[in-house]
């Protein structure tokens, strides 16, 4: 007994010295930028300041973004364009394994994408895959969401923990969990089919009929991280006053929800579908996690088909033009749709500003 | 609340550290400024590195100026990885799973390669040896090395030799009540003859004492058996969902075995008679059938052997011959080793014993953790449990000169061009293929390598049981080792295509995608017949044949 | 009658610039689970809850198991707890990485401390990187070539890159970036990512009357940026820094492919999953493993839970 408490007793010493040292190295990061804003200021405010001229101002301006950017830039020449640049002109090449290089062949590439994607039995409902896997994560996953975030702005009960769990799935390493889902799905759920007195359980992860559904269930099931925290991030920029002022008329939770929060966190949304276009032509589902490079074709999307023929088993050189040319071709569609997506949003949405 | 948490996390964290910490740790191997070093990676697989270590031994006992750094790792050196790391990468010298053309085929790669030709070519005197590495390699291998360049060089040598095989209990086998084995007799026997058992029958060989005693010579006897096991309440299959490729190869052996070395080997060399099929083409030794040439090589895939290796997995599957777990996403190949060696364990509770498992030759060694468990937990029966390899059903109409396994893993040595130390790499490639060398890697091992080399009793009985059948199907002359991939110069440049998509993949008229018959005939249930499957490998394949590159 | 002295409280509370979350949290409380709305939200997070949380305890209590137990009992509790497992695990999570004095072997603790150290510094210049990138975008309109980074983040999200890891590499073997961790964190400089469009987003929702006004008063461009911009954008920034570093922490690959000789923790999970001959591959220690790898990032998240999401972040307004 008396153990215990000394035990205990450790473990809050132990709490509470971690805690003031955190609290300490806080101040002291805070007590340093203070103090360099401080040096900073005197440095820069010693004369009275001039009232400058306009070209002067908009030299400085443009002093001030060539410093923000050009690192940033130079690292996009290095790092990408300098990259991947062999990646665009692959659209136009074709391999030859007998010389073992590749020679130019115009648009035989994007013809032969373009066929697959109309009349190849295997590829063309790939399009449809993709396609029904985006409209099922903006239709579920996406306002889910979005009240999750709200209903755990709104603290109700046990909200804690909501957040912590649905946040979980982005933090535990993607391996593990799909361990774990894979033998919960295996062992559990067709234990407790039986035991509902169902014969034969499905194998709902290998039946081609049920593994699409999955799939989609896995990746909103896993998907609620990094979005939650962006929308509870907004929410909690919502003015209390505008809240509050709601609540005094008495409007229930889904109406506060669907007139106040929504046009409130307006700015965060469009973000998210913008950004969501894309998924359409990369969007992969789970597939690679469950299935390797060999997930089933009857559950497959564009995504992933151009991703497993560019690092699938079978993968080679020969290969690489092809998936360029896919790349190229969706971009094509996609960037125009994305950027008039956010050009309708910005227009037509509730924009508050506040 | 939160905070509670948090403190009971810190106080568990502060608890591990002196846990930790003390542990006496062996911390790698440390440069020795008075020698040099030569690097090697191998892949470290199955197989392991043991017997690397036990080489790297002997060789520093022979050059004490050389010290051999050897590092085993999986993903960094293979295929691509190793591609683009070989050229600034630490190490001389690799032995790698990656097929050689990988390395060879492709001019821009073949440059970052060492011409090893001379090394090769060059008897091993220095070990006391009168053959050179090019005169103890098979015919095929040699053809097949140079045949991946241009230039007829050598540029990587073999490295093992491994083939998919069900493998199956012997002590189950040899129950006295419920024994297996099949007797001359057709009856079924324990084979213990010193307990008054009936001897087993020769098997498919035709010579008794060799490893196929007692076991189905064909496809009728193989289903007698596999009712019999039914009928003790014996589960007659497992496999590991995730590697289906094993199960694939298996059925290839099937197909190669009706067809036989000649007709098999059409597949990959696009050029001969294919006597299984219908044709009045003869060649110069009198044999007909239909002239199988680069143009016309789709053919091939009306191969009747194909059909009996699909009416084989239909079987299983239709009649529920396997574990219940074996296609379950998360039942990989090390839960099937499990499931197949604890079945022993749960047949004492009540369960179902497990008789075969589809795997390759490797498994015993990645099982080795589990088989030593078991013996700790519930006693010395479950160590040293002997294993075999199950024979490979003749049909009706096949071929029956020899049986024929089909090695589909690639896996080589090579050197890169720029090595630091290139004669000691060159020194090292060939201390590792003497006579002796050979032996201790098969030894250790069980994995042969395609050389002319043979084991001495005393080695054979440092081996087990399942080893021992390994070599035995290798040196024995009554079987065969095909290697599904050749020198054409249409397999070659297709290399992935006639490695893995040939064999079993093929897309259906309606959009279904085939890849190995048990997954498919599981998967599709009665919507795809062996018909259904044999028309969409040909038509599949047909429409590809303009498409491969020439 | 009561709800309504609870709004007038709150109002006051607003008038008197009190704070009020926890009256505010009452209220809800006592409303809450009268609106269907709420109660279906509810009920969904519960089971969201249940059909996360017991894989997880199922991992973790299976990590307690021996081999044996668990090939045989894969969902009881342990047939006798095997805390060794833990120990044993930690003692074999370990990468031999070539020096120059040969071989060493980097045991688990190097390799959380290396993970955090590049997990850390890589975020700290990538989210740096993106946050400013994006301010200039949002803000700087009237520069052709703010404008262009919009567009440019959206197309290069789009086009798939294709077999460009070897010129890749060779690019980092000429800058002397291979196999250095400092100068690979430096690489992360670049905007390209989802991040700079969030960045975009928030920059364009701050209003830029607080800019002006500073502008007004004298401020550089500079000031304006680090001592009004980003601290409104604070919620921001912290969130996407953690979430940046948790995506860090879990990357493995970056061990197989650009840096060989500085291993870091989930690599070596990564070896450990994979591993087929060695002793310690059953799915317990399997799973051990995971845990030991999950805990650090565990605490990391619950202790910055707070600044992660929640209402008591400083940002907007409220700062």
């Amino acid at each position: 007994m008396e153990n215990e408490k000394k035990k205990e007793s450790v473990f809050v010493r132990a709490a509470k010295a971690v805690k003031n040292g955190l609290k300490k190295a806080w101040a002291a990061v805070k007590k340093f930028f203070y103090d360099v804003s401080v040096a900073v200021y005197r440095k820069t405010h010693k004369k009275p300041r001039k009232i400058r001229s306009y070209s002067a101002r908009r030299r400085s301006e443009i002093l001030f973004l060539v410093c923000l950017l050009a690192y940033p830039i130079l690292i996009f020449f290095v790092g990408y364009v300098y990259v991947n640049i062999n990646s665009v002109l692959l659209t136009f090449q074709t391999y030859d394994i007998d010389k073992g290089v590749f020679y130019w062949s115009g648009l035989t590439n994007i013809k032969k994408v373009l066929s697959d994607l109309i009349s190849d039995p295997v590829i063309s409902p790939m399009f449809g895959r993709s396609l029904s896997s985006y409209a099922i994560r903006m239709l579920i996953g996406f306002p889910l969401n979005i009240i999750f975030a709200y209903v755990i702005y709104k603290k109700i009960p046990f909200s804690g923990l909501f957040q912590i769990v649905l946040f979980l799935p982005s933090i535990i390493s993607s391996m593990v969990v799909t361990l774990m889902f894979k033998n919960f799905v295996d062992y559990i759920v067709p234990a407790v089919f039986s035991a509902f007195g169902m014969k034969n359980p499905p194998n709902l992860l290998f039946d081609y009929q049920t593994a699409f559904g999955m799939q989609n269930f896995y990746t909103i099931w896993v998907g609620f991280g990094s979005q939650l925290i962006l929308y509870s991030g907004a929410m909690s920029r919502i003015p209390d006053s505008i809240v509050e002022f709601g609540e005094l008329e008495g409007i229930t939770m889904f109406k506060e929800f669907w007139h106040v929060t929504i046009p409130m966190i307006w700015q965060t949304i469009t973000i998210f579908l913008v950004t969501g276009v894309a998924t359409i032509f990369t969007g992969q589902l789970a597939l690679f996690n469950f299935y390797g490079t060999n997930a089933p074709t009857e559950i497959q999307t564009i995504g992933y088909y151009f991703f497993q023929r560019v690092v699938g088993e079978a993968a080679t050189y020969a290969d690489y033009p092809y998936a360029a040319a896919g790349g190229l071709l969706f971009t094509l569609v996609a960037a125009p749709v994305t950027l008039l997506a956010r050009w309708l949003l910005e227009k037509f949405g509730p924009n508050v500003e506040f | 609340m939160v905070k509670k948490i948090l403190a009971i996390l810190i106080a568990a964290i502060t608890m591990c550290a002196p846990l930790c910490a003390c542990t006496p740790q062996n911390d790698g191997e440390e440069i020795d400024p008075n020698r040099t070093q030569l690097y090697i990676g191998i892949f470290e697989g199955g197989w392991g590195r043991e017997w690397i270590d036990e080489m790297k031994k002997g060789f520093e006992a022979i050059y004490p100026e050389v010290q051999l750094m050897i590092e085993g790792k999986k993903d960094e050196f293979t295929n691509d990885n190793l591609k683009a790391s070989i050229e600034s990468g630490q190490y001389d010298m690799y032995f790698s799973t990656a097929s050689p053309s990988d390395f060879v085929a492709n001019e821009s790669v073949n440059n970052k390669l060492m011409d090893i030709t001379e090394a090769v070519t060059t008897p091993l005197t220095e070990y006391g040896e009168t053959r050179s590495i090019e005169d103890k390699m098979d015919p095929f291998m040699q053809s097949y090395m140079k045949a991946s360049n241009s230039s007829g060089k050598y540029y990587t040598i073999p490295m093992y030799t491994s083939f998919y095989n069900i493998v199956y209990d012997v002590d189950l086998f040899e129950n006295d009540k419920k024994p297996l084995y099949f007797a001359e007799d057709g009856t079924f026997t324990s084979g213990k003859t010193e307990s008054g058992a009936k001897a087993k029958s020769a098997g498919q060989d035709g010579v008794a004492g060799t490893y196929d005693d007692g076991l189905p010579v064909t496809w009728d006897d193989f289903k007698k058996l596999l009712s019999k096991m039914v009928e003790y309440n014996i589960c007659p299959f497992v496999w590991g969902s995730d590697v289906s490729a094993y199960r694939a190869d298996y059925f290839t052996t099937v197909w190669a075995n009706y067809e036989g070395e000649e007709n098999f080997k059409l597949n990959f060399t696009f050029d001969g008679i294919d006597t299984s099929q219908a044709g009045t083409d003869t060649d110069e030794s009198g044999r007909t059938g239909l002239r199988i040439t680069e143009q016309n090589g789709y053919e091939l895939q009306k191969q009747p052997g194909k059909r009996y290796a699909l009416e084989m997995a239909k079987y299983i599957i239709n009649n529920n011959l396997y574990h219940g777990e074996s296609f379950y996403g998360s039942f990989d190949y090390l839960a099937a080793q499990n499931a197949y060696l604890y079945s022993k364990y749960r047949e004492s509770e009540g369960g179902q014993r497990i008789a075969m498992l589809i795997e390759g030759g490797w498994w015993e060694n990645e099982a080795k953790a589990t088989i030593e468990e078991m013996t700790t937990k519930y006693g010395d029966e479950y160590a040293n449990r002997r294993f075999g390899i199950m024979t490979v059903p003749r049909f009706e109409g096949g071929a029956t000169e020899k049986t024929l396994y089909s090695v589909t893993g690639n896996s080589v040595v090579l050197i890169r061009k720029n090595a630091k130390q290139p004669d000691w790499a060159i020194k090292f490639l060939r201390y590792t293929t003497t006579d002796e060398n050979l032996r201790l890697y098969t030894r250790m091992t069980g994995s042969t390598r395609a050389y002319d080399y043979e084991l001495t009793k005393e080695d054979l009985e440092q081996m087990s049981y399942y080893k021992r059948s390994l070599w035995d199907i290798f040196s024995n002359e009554n079987t065969g080792l095909v290697y599904a991939y050749g020198p054409s110069k249409l397999a070659l440049n297709n290399q992935s295509y006639f490695r893995s998509t040939w064999n079993w993949n093929a897309v259906t008229s309606t959009g279904r995608q085939l890849n190995e018959p048990l997954t498919v005939f599981e998967q599709y249930g009665d919507q795809v017949s062996v018909d259904d499957y044999l028309t969409a490998l040909y038509d599949y394949h047909k429409s590809n044949w303009n498409s491969l590159n020439r | 009658m009561t709800t309504e002295n609870n709004t007038c409280a709150a109002m006051a509370d607003v008038g008197t610039k009190l704070v009020k979350g926890k009256k505010q949290k009452s209220k809800i409380r006592k409303t809450f689970m009268r609106q269907p709305f709420s109660i279906i939200i509810f009920v969904l997070l519960v089971f969201y809850v249940i059909s996360f949380l017991s894989p997880l305890i199922w991992a973790f209590i299976c990590s307690f198991k021996s081999r044996t137990d668990f090939v045989l009992n894969k969902f009881g509790l342990p047939e006798e707890w095997m805390f060794e497992n833990y120990p044993a695990v930690f003692k074999e999570l370990y990468i031999r990485v070539l020096t120059k004095s040969g071989f060493k072997n980097v045991y688990a603790w190097q390799l959380i401390g290396n993970a955090l150290f590049y997990s850390i510094g890589s975020t700290l210049v990538t989210t740096t990187s993106h946050c400013i990138t994006a301010y200039a975008a949002a803000r700087y309109g009237k520069y052709l070539i703010c404008r262009l980074l919009y567009p440019l983040v959206i197309v290069v999200m789009l086009l798939p890159i294709v077999g460009s890891l070897a010129s890749e590499l060779q690019m980092l073997h000429t800058i002397g970036a291979y196999d250095n961790v400092v100068f690979l964190m430096f690489m992360k400089g670049g905007f390209l990512g989802t991040n700079f469009l969030i960045f975009y987003a928030t920059f364009k929702g701050i209003s830029w009357e607080y800019a002006e006004a500073a502008f007004i008063d004298g401020a550089s461009h500079a000031r304006v940026l680090f001592t009004i911009m980003i601290p409104l954008a604070m919620t921001t920034v912290t969130a996407l820094a953690l979430l940046t570093f948790i995506g860090y922490w879990n990357d493995w690959s970056v061990n197989v492919i650009y840096l060989p000789n500085f291993p870091m923790i989930s690599y070596a999970l990564y070896t450990f999953q994979n591993n087929t001959i060695n002793s310690i591959s059953s799915v317990p220690h399997r799973l051990a493993a995971c845990m030991i790898v999950l805990f650090p990032i565990l605490v990391i998240f619950l202790v910055f839970r707070k600044k992660l999401m929640g209402n008591l972040t400083v940002g907007g307004l409220k700062g």
